[in-house]
């Protein structure tokens, strides 16, 4: 792949600059170092442009070659989708999520936006290098030489709960994760606050985002005490029910990937619940693949 | 009992004594539990710290498998039965001390459950349960200066285990045993060095009261912050007065609630409420994959735990020392490394355990070392027995020879040699010098020969002196006993 320049969105770290800008309270909290994926670009000889609130725009101006970012919810992806752009989301683990600001941790994982689909397995190649920093990583892949991809149709198992579990499951994971932005570190805090509870309580109440405050609020419930059962314990229940699906869904059809219906809204609750590989494509093309055989999708985006 | 509770009217002798321990023990890995950082006691403030363990985000943690495995033994030791699969969840309240607004804990799925230790005291034997074992991060620290309020994070992210007790313990006496039961335990396992002053071995009272036959248990309160076996005891003592006052004196009206020690006015007093009631939200940390604890690794620390105090001391016996020897070098790790090592090298262990009993103990004493810290190396050690032995030299000068080879790891032969400490044989010298000693003193010689023996002591001191204290005093009474007895025969 011929050298090119890259920008990340406001989830991946660098060192000296800041972290998830546009958020008010970690204004003025600096990145103390760079994330695991922006390293290894650099390292291979493509030049960082610096970060982004708007990566899809930025790769279709031409600007950037690709764009790095963490699309847990999706909009990054439906986004390119709108510009004609390519939206590859890898399989969890293959992209160490070290500099990754950690929202739904069981589902972080660093995807690549590029004009075509070459660019951004390109891009995959040089980010999915395995690291011990996170202890989350993918075993490693097995060589193989899959000549013919097919591509099926199936509906999606357990589609009606996912969106909901995919919220609550989000919600929990997230409200633990930004916690940490509590007013006392890592940014800013409200101003004239009577004691440490109100410091906590007016800082996130007053700067963390809405869509931080409302994984906040959301996910204390469904792990409360009196929810956790009715909530969160049952999510987990159907997801594990759903991973388990998926996989039979691939087994069941082999040397192939997923074709889902154009009109599907929610691809990202089945990359993120089952944690496999996903490509979006020009013209409302959505492929999944098996965990791990991300390079399928490669070969089954040539048929488009 | 020494440390019962002290009754103070016959009426509160009806109230029986109830608690539970929850005790906190840092594991000596190297490395904090998710992050590379040391653990070493003592650093500068924050001088042990990445930006895992301070909360920052984007640092996905990395599981220290040593922590695991500690924590396996502690659970092994205790005869708890093992979970083969490790999982940790997390804890979420805010707290300035806890940088990532949750601590890593095993809420669901404890490494050890259903274990127990026997424990002795006056009053005999007793089996205390212990309901489960669980592995944790600890806090960091808050430093209060000038008014204002610091966070020290070395302490962040240092692996503990808990060890939670059944409510089994009856009197302050049984909680001591326990706790050095554990104490002995741990250490000897190289799991912890549970030091209490500095904090790697801490516990949580949990006590009520209630009258004899009663089957429902009484307002409980915890107890925290008792630094050492001491204040445990009297802690114990104050509330068990307290309550029994409550119940018998109706002094005041017993509530649930957390209490802090005070050691120097020797009360405990409530702890300002946390928000009451907190509800910690646990759940599984998706970011620490399940550890599969497989046989090959099960058996591997299996057969690394080292050998416990009671197997110790069942060595020591077998090897022929007395019970009250054994007990001893069996109590103290360092002490029974000692003697190990020194028993590597010469066969005569009740000679070892003497040394280390009647001289080791003292000496680290006057050196101010702690008893556990306590070093020599056995080979020099074994070295001074022999040298002493075959009458090189006395017990005087290998005493000096064993603290310098305790304090300064002084070589015996080259200590021996620069403070000329070897013995003034039997042979031409001394008897030299016992001649010179029966010329000076004519007059005592004569009472001698005349039937009094008092002189003789007088002699062999003389004697002793002319040498420095270097002749072996058996062999200075001999040769002036010798010497007396010919000029006698030559009368
Ligand atoms: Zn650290």
């Amino acid at each position: 792949m011929d050298a090119l320049k890259f920008c990340t969105d406001k989830l991946i770290m660098v060192k000296g600059m800041p972290v998830c800008p546009g958020v008010a309270i970690t204004e003025g909290f600096v990145s103390p170092y760079t994330a695991a994926a922006v390293c290894l670009m650099t390292e291979a000889g493509h030049e960082y442009a610096g970060q982004t609130l708007d990566p899809c725009g930025s790769v279709l101006s031409g600007e950037c070659g690709a764009a790095l970012c963490c699309d847990v919810r999706g909009i990054i992806r439906n986004e390119a989708d709108k510009k004609g752009l390519v939206y590859l989301q890898p399989s969890y683990g293959t992209v160490s999520r070290r500099g990754l600001v950690a929202q739904m941790a069981s589902a972080d994982q660093t995807g690549v936006a590029a004009k075509d689909a070459q660019t951004a397995f390109g891009v995959l190649k040089i980010i999915s290098t395995r690291d011990d920093g996170d202890g989350c990583m993918a075993p490693l892949a097995e060589a193989e030489s899959q000549s013919e991809i097919n591509i099926f149709e199936a509906e999606i198992p357990f589609e009606k709960f996912l969106p909901a579990v995919f919220e609550i499951l989000y919600c929990a994971e997230t409200a633990g994760n930004v916690s940490r932005f509590d007013g006392l570190k890592f940014g800013s805090r409200a101003n004239n606050t009577a004691g440490l509870n109100d410091l906590y309580a007016r800082s996130r109440g007053e700067l963390l985002c809405e869509e931080w405050q409302l994984a906040s609020a959301a996910g204390a419930l469904v792990l409360s005490k009196d929810f956790f059962d009715r909530f969160y314990r049952k999510a987990m229940c159907v997801r594990r029910l759903f991973f388990d699906a998926v996989d039979e869904m691939f087994a069941a059809n082999k040397n192939a990937v997923l074709r889902l219906p154009a009109a599907y809204k929610n691809a990202h609750t089945v990359t993120a619940l089952a944690g496999v590989p996903s490509l979006f494509l020009p013209g409302g093309i959505r492929l999944a693949a098996p965990r791990y055989k991300d390079e399928w999708l490669l070969k089954a985006s040539k048929k488009f | 009992m020494k440390n019962n509770p002290e009754k103070k009217g016959a009426d509160k002798m009806e109230y029986e004594l109830v608690m539970g321990l929850e005790v906190h023990v840092e594991l000596s890995t190297e490395t904090k539990l998710f992050c590379a950082c040391s653990t070493a006691f003592g650093a500068e403030p924050n001088e042990n710290v990445c930006p895992a363990c301070c909360g920052m985000p984007g640092m996905p943690p990395v599981l220290n498998k040593r922590a695991v495995e500690l924590g396996v033994t502690a659970a092994l030791l205790t005869g708890c039965e093992i979970s083969r699969t490790l999982t940790f969840d997390k804890k979420n309240y805010f707290y300035p001390d806890l940088p990532t607004g949750y601590q890593n804990t095993q809420f669901f799925n404890p490494v050890g459950r259903g274990g127990s230790l026997e424990v002795e005291t006056a009053s005999g034997k007793k089996t205390i349960r212990i309901k489960q074992i669980h592995i944790e991060e600890d806090a960091g620290k808050l430093v209060h200066e000038r008014g204002k309020t610091l966070v020290d994070c070395n302490r962040a992210g240092v692996p503990l285990i808990e060890i939670v007790s059944e409510a089994d313990f009856s009197s302050a006496e049984e909680v001591t045993a326990y706790l050095e039961r554990l104490r002995a335990l741990l250490s000897f396992a190289n799991v912890s060095d549970c030091r209490m002053q500095e904090g790697s071995m801490r516990c949580d009272v949990n006590l009520s009261v209630r009258p004899y036959g009663e089957t429902v248990l009484g307002t409980r309160t915890e107890i925290k912050n008792m630094n050492s076996l001491k204040a445990i005891a009297r802690a114990i003592e104050y509330e068990y007065g307290r309550h029994t006052d409550a119940l018998a004196d109706k002094t005041e009206v017993l509530v649930q609630e957390t209490r802090r020690w005070d050691d120097a006015r020797g009360v405990t007093y409530a702890m300002r409420e946390k928000e009451d009631a907190t509800d910690y939200r646990y759940f599984s940390n998706p970011e620490v994959l399940p550890v599969a604890l497989d046989d090959a690794w099960f058996e591997q620390i299996r057969a690394s735990v080292p050998e416990t105090s009671e197997q110790k001391k069942i060595r020591f016996l077998a090897i022929g020392l007395p019970e009250y020897d054994a007990a001893i070098l069996a109590r103290t790790k360092s002490l029974a490394d000692i003697f190990d090592a020194a028993h590597a090298h010469i066969s005569e262990p009740k000679e070892i355990s003497n040394r280390i009993i009647m001289d080791l103990i003292g000496m680290s004493k006057e050196a101010a070392v702690a008893l556990d810290e306590i070093k020599i190396d056995g080979k020099k050690m074994a070295r001074l027995i022999g040298l002493t032995a075959s009458g090189k030299i006395n017990r005087a000068a290998e005493k000096l020879a064993l603290y310098a080879a305790m304090a300064e790891d002084a070589d015996p032969d080259e200590f021996i040699a620069a403070r000329g400490l070897a013995m003034v044989g039997g042979g031409e010298q001394l008897e030299r010098l016992a001649d010179e000693v029966l010329a000076e003193n004519e007059k005592s010689v004569s009472e001698i020969i005349g039937g009094n023996q008092k002189a003789m002591g007088f002699l062999i001191g003389k004697l002793m002196k002319k040498t420095e204290g270097k002749a072996d005093p058996k062999a200075a009474a001999k040769i002036i006993e010798e010497k007396i007895s010919r000029i006698k025969a030559r009368q």
